[in-house]
C-alpha cells in the first residue's frame, strides 16, 4: 500500500517537473513573466481527455494536447508582443482568467464546473498504463524526454538569443534578431510541454474540472522556479523535489483534507515571499530580474 | 415596464459601481504612489469582512463599535503588508514585476489563512433583514443600497478634497508624479508609501463592510473584487485615481446591463475580456497616463 | 549605377518630450568614409543615431540606405541590411558571458528553431576565428567565459565594441566608442577603425574626445540644438566660427 503512495508522489513530481521546466523557458530564459501558464496546462488536459473519451488513441490525444496548447501559447505571444513587465504580467493573468472562464462556461464541451470524469488511462502499443506502477514508468520516461529537449533548447544558440531578449530586447533587435519570432517560439514550446503535462494529469487523476487550472495553482510552480533560480534547470529540479515533498508530512500529522490544501498554499506563499526578500536569485539562479 | 427595468438596472449599476469605486480608488491610490500592482488589496477586503463577521456575528460586539474597529484594522493591515513585505522587497531594489509577484504571494497567503481560520462555507453578517425598499418609478432600492451609495460618494468626495487640499494629499500626488523631485523638496517617500497603504486599505475596509452587509462572505470574495477594482483602474487609466473611479462606475454599468443580455455566468467573461482589450489596445485607459516606458 | 553615397538623410525631424531634438537634418554619407558627428551636449547627436538605426521613429523625414528607403524598417531589418550600432549607454547582455555576447553578433543561424533544437547549429571555423580575433583586439582573451555582470565599465565597452564590429555590417554607427578607455586602447580602436575603412566599411562616429574624432574623420558634421550647422573636413571645422560659438556661446 505504501508503494502506491510513493508512486503517487513520483507521478506528481513528474507533472510538476514538466510544468516548472516549461515555465523556465519563458520566465527564466526569455524573461517573459507568464501568469497564463495554467491555461496551457488546462488546454492540454481538456483536449487529451476529450479526445480519448471519444475513442481516439492515447498517442494522438497527447500529441494534439501538446499541439493545441502550443497554439494557445502562440496566440498569447502574438497578443502580448508589445507588452513589458507589469503590463505583460497583467495581460497574461487576464488571459488565464479568460481561459478559465471558457472552461467553466462552455458546458457542452468541458462539462462546466462539474468537469469531465471517466477519463481513460493511457495505452500505447497494446500496453495498458492504468496501474500506478506502469503510469509512473510512463511519466518518468516522458519527463526525462522533456528535460532533455528543454536542455537542448536552452543550451543551443537559440537559447542564448532568448536570454539576450531577457537581458535587453532592444539590443537583441539591433543585432538583427527577429525577437517577435523568438518570443513566439518561447511561448509555444513552453505551452507545448505544459500541454503534455496536462494530458498526463488528466489521464492519471481520470477526472478534471476548472478548479485545477486557476492562478492559485500556478503559485507553487512560480515558487519552484524562483526558489530554484531563474534560468537554472538544475535548480528547478531540486526545488521541485523539495517543494513537492515538503508538505507531505502534514498528512501524517493528521490534518483534515480540507485544511491541507490551504496550508500547502500558505506554505508555498510564505516560502515565495521569503525567497523574494532574502534570496531573490534563488539557490542556483544566475539571473536577478531587474 | 421597460422604463422600470431600466431604472432598476441603473440603480443596481450605481450600487455595484459605488463599491467598485471604493475598491478601485484605494487600489489606484496605492498604485499611483507605489508604482506596482498591489494584488493583495483584495485580501485586505476579504480579511476585513471576515474580521467584522468575527467581531459582530461571532463575538456579538456592538455593530457601530465593530465597524470602527474593522476600518482601523484594515488600515493597519495594509500598513503591515507594506512594512513587513513590500518594504523588505524594496530594500533589494526589486523591479515592479517582482513586487507584483510578491503581492500575488501575499494574496495567496492571506486567502489561505482566511480559509484555514474560517473555512469555505459562506458566512452572513446578519444585521438587517431584507427589507422591502423604497419604490422609485417601478424599481426598488433598499435602505442598505442607499447607504452604500451615499457612503461611497461621501468617501470619494472626501478623497478628492484630501488629495487637493491637505498637505499629505498633495505630497502623495507629488510622489506619484515624480518621486525624485518630491524627495528633493523634502518629502519622505517612505512615509508617503505607508500613508498610501493606510488610506487605500481604509477605503477597502469600508468597502468590505458594505459588501459584507449586502452579500454573503466567501473566501474568494476578495479576489473577485480585486479583479473588478483592478479592471476599473485599467479602464479609467492606471495612475489616475479619478480615472479609476470613473472606470468603476462604467464597469458597474457594463456588468449590470450586460447581464441583462447575456447569462450571468458570463459576467466574469465580460469583465476579463474588457480587461484584455484595454491592456492590449488602450493600456493608458481613458483618462490615465502611463509611467515612462524604457525602450 | 554606382552610388557614391551609402546613406542619405532627408529632412529628418524628431520631437522628444516637447523638445525638438533633431530639426530638419539632411546630409549624405559617402561610402567608405569616416564621418564624425560632433556638437555640444543636447545637440541631438545620439537621437540622430537612434533614428538612423531604427530604435526610435522619426516624426518627419526619410532615411535611405544603399538606395533603399529604410524609414519604416524596424531595427532588426536595418541591421540585416548592414547597419551595426554601438550605443552610448551600455547595452551588454549582463547575464551572458563575453563569448556568448560576441557569438550573438556573428551567428545568423540562431533564430532557426528546428536547426537549433536538433543541435545542428555549430559555429563555423571561420566565425570561430573571427571571434577569437575580436577577443585579441580588445585584449580580453582570458575573459571569454566571464559573465557580463562581473566586468568593469571599460571592459564592458570593449566587449560592446567587439560585438558591434562582429555584427556583419557595411555601415558602423558608433556612439562614444572610446569613452572611458586608456590612450593605448584608444589607439588600438582607432587603428581598427582605419582598417575597417580600408576594407570598404563606412563609419559614423560620435566622440567627445575631439582629437580622436577629428584626427580619424574624413568629414565632420556639426549639430547644435537639433540643427545641422556645419560640415566639412576636420581642418575646416576647427576654424569654423559657427562651431566655436556653439561650443563656447550661450
Amino acid at each position: 500500500m505504501i508503494e502506491i503512495y510513493f508512486l503517487h508522489l513520483g507521478i506528481l513530481l513528474g507533472i510538476y517537473l514538466i510544468l516548472s521546466l516549461s515555465l523556465q523557458i519563458t520566465f527564466g530564459y526569455t524573461g517573459l513573466i507568464n501568469f497564463g501558464h495554467m491555461a496551457f496546462f488546462g488546454v492540454g488536459a481538456y483536449v487529451s481527455a476529450l479526445l480519448m473519451i471519444s475513442g481516439l488513441p492515447f498517442i494522438i490525444a497527447i500529441s494534439l494536447a501538446g499541439v493545441l496548447s502550443a497554439l494557445t501559447g502562440f496566440l498569447l505571444a502574438t497578443l502580448t508582443n508589445k507588452l513589458r513587465g507589469d503590463y505583460l504580467a497583467l495581460a497574461t493573468l487576464g488571459f488565464s482568467f479568460v481561459v478559465y472562464n471558457i472552461f467553466i462556461n462552455w458546458r457542452p464541451l468541458t462539462g462546466g464546473a462539474l468537469g469531465l470524469s471517466g477519463i481513460p488511462a493511457p495505452s500505447l502499443l497494446g500496453l495498458d498504463f492504468s496501474s500506478s506502477y506502469s503510469f509512473f514508468v510512463l511519466i518518468a520516461i516522458i519527463t526525462l524526454l522533456v528535460y532533455f529537449l528543454i536542455k537542448k533548447l536552452v543550451d543551443s544558440p537559440l537559447g542564448k538569443v532568448m536570454e539576450a531578449i531577457r537581458d535587453n530586447e532592444m539590443a537583441t533587435n539591433v543585432l538583427g534578431k527577429n525577437t517577435f519570432k523568438i518570443k513566439i517560439i518561447s511561448f509555444s514550446v513552453s505551452a507545448f510541454f505544459a500541454g503534455i503535462a496536462g494530458s498526463m494529469y488528466a489521464h492519471y487523476i481520470t477526472f478534471i474540472d476548472p478548479s485545477s487550472f486557476t492562478v492559485m495553482q500556478l503559485i507553487p510552480i512560480i515558487t519552484i522556479v524562483i526558489i530554484g533560480g531563474l534560468a537554472s534547470l538544475k535548480g528547478t529540479i531540486i526545488a521541485t523535489i523539495v517543494l513537492v515533498l515538503l508538505p507531505e508530512p502534514l498528512r501524517l500529522i493528521g490534518f483534515s483534507n480540507s485544511l491541507i490544501g490551504p496550508i500547502r498554499h500558505g506554505i508555498y506563499a510564505i516560502i515565495l515571499l521569503l525567497i523574494l526578500i532574502y534570496k531573490p536569485k534563488g539557490f542556483f539562479g544566475k539571473v536577478e530580474l531587474e | 415596464m421597460i422604463l422600470s427595468i431600466f431604472i432598476q438596472l441603473l440603480i443596481n449599476s450605481l450600487v455595484v459601481g459605488a463599491i467598485y469605486a471604493l475598491v478601485a480608488s484605494g487600489f489606484s491610490l496605492i498604485y499611483s504612489v507605489n508604482k506596482f500592482v498591489h494584488f493583495a488589496h483584495g485580501a485586505t477586503i476579504a480579511f476585513s469582512a471576515y474580521f467584522l463577521y468575527y467581531l459582530f456575528s461571532v463575538l456579538g460586539l456592538n455593530f457601530g463599535f465593530s465597524i470602527v474597529i474593522t476600518v482601523i484594522f484594515s488600515s493597519l493591515f495594509g500598513y503591515g503588508m507594506n512594512y513587513f513585505v513590500y518594504g523588505q522587497l524594496r530594500k533589494n531594489k526589486t523591479s515592479s514585476v517582482m513586487l507584483l509577484v510578491g503581492s500575488l504571494g501575499l494574496l495567496i497567503l492571506i486567502e489561505s489563512l482566511t480559509l484555514i481560520l474560517f473555512g469555505s462555507n459562506a458566512k452572513r453578517i446578519g444585521l438587517m433583514n431584507i427589507s422591502k425598499g423604497i419604490e422609485l418609478g417601478g424599481a426598488f432600492i433598499t435602505p442598505l443600497q442607499i447607504v452604500i451609495i451615499i457612503v461611497s460618494i461621501l468617501l470619494l468626495v472626501g478623497l478628492f478634497v484630501f488629495t487637493k487640499k491637505t498637505k499629505l494629499g498633495i505630497s502623495m500626488r507629488a510622489v506619484s508624479d515624480n518621486e525624485s523631485v518630491a524627495e528633493i523638496v523634502g518629502i519622505s517617500s517612505k512615509r508617503i508609501y505607508s500613508w498610501s497603504f493606510i488610506i487605500g486599505s481604509a477605503l477597502s475596509g469600508v468597502a468590505a463592510i458594505l459588501i459584507g452587509l449586502e452579500h454573503n462572505l466567501g473566501p474568494t470574495m476578495g479576489t473577485n473584487l480585486m479583479i473588478r477594482g483592478f479592471v476599473a483602474t485599467i479602464i479609467g487609466g492606471i495612475g489616475s485615481v479619478y480615472g479609476a473611479i470613473f472606470g468603476a462606475f462604467l464597469l458597474g454599468i457594463v456588468e449590470t446591463f450586460g447581464v441583462w443580455y447575456i447569462p450571468s455566468a458570463y459576467k466574469d467573461a465580460i469583465v476579463f475580456s474588457l480587461l484584455l482589450i484595454f491592456l492590449l489596445f488602450r493600456p493608458d485607459g481613458i483618462l490615465g497616463h502611463r509611467r515612462k516606458e524604457v525602450k | 549605377m554606382l552610388n557614391v553615397n551609402i546613406s542619405k538623410i532627408r529632412k529628418l525631424s524628431k520631437k522628444i518630450g516637447g523638445i525638438r531634438a533633431v530639426r530638419n537634418c539632411s546630409f549624405e554619407i559617402k561610402k567608405n568614409s569616416i564621418v564624425a558627428v560632433i556638437g555640444p551636449n543636447g545637440a541631438g547627436k545620439s537621437t540622430l543615431f537612434n533614428l538612423i538605426s531604427g530604435v526610435i521613429r522619426e516624426d518627419r523625414g526619410k532615411i535611405f540606405f544603399k538606395g533603399i528607403d529604410i524609414t519604416k524598417f524596424n531595427p532588426a531589418k536595418r541591421s540585416n541590411l548592414g547597419i551595426s550600432r554601438l550605443f552610448q549607454r551600455t547595452q551588454l547582455f549582463k547575464n551572458l558571458t563575453v563569448r556568448e555576447n560576441l557569438i550573438l553578433a556573428i551567428d545568423n543561424e540562431d533564430t532557426k528553431f528546428w536547426k537549433n533544437i536538433f543541435g545542428k547549429n555549430k559555429l563555423t571555423k571561420e566565425k570561430e576565428k573571427k571571434v577569437k580575433e575580436a577577443l585579441k583586439l580588445i585584449e580580453m582573451g582570458d575573459f571569454e567565459n566571464i559573465i557580463g555582470r562581473d566586468l568593469s565599465y571599460g571592459q564592458i565597452r570593449l566587449v560592446e565594441f567587439a560585438r558591434t564590429v562582429l555584427n556583419p555590417h557595411e555601415l558602423l554607427i558608433l556612439d562614444e566608442p572610446v569613452a572611458g578607455l586608456n590612450p593605448r586602447l584608444r589607439n588600438k580602436i582607432a587603428e581598427r577603425l582605419k582598417r575597417l575603412k580600408r576594407e570598404g566599411k563606412t563609419i559614423l562616429l560620435i566622440e567627445h574626445d575631439m582629437d580622436f574624432a577629428l584626427n580619424l574623420a574624413d568629414e565632420v558634421i556639426v549639430l547644435d540644438k537639433g540643427f545641422l550647422i556645419a560640415r566639412g573636413t576636420s581642418s575646416k571645422i576647427r576654424q569654423n566660427k559657427k562651431v566655436l560659438n556653439a561650443y563656447l556661446g550661450d
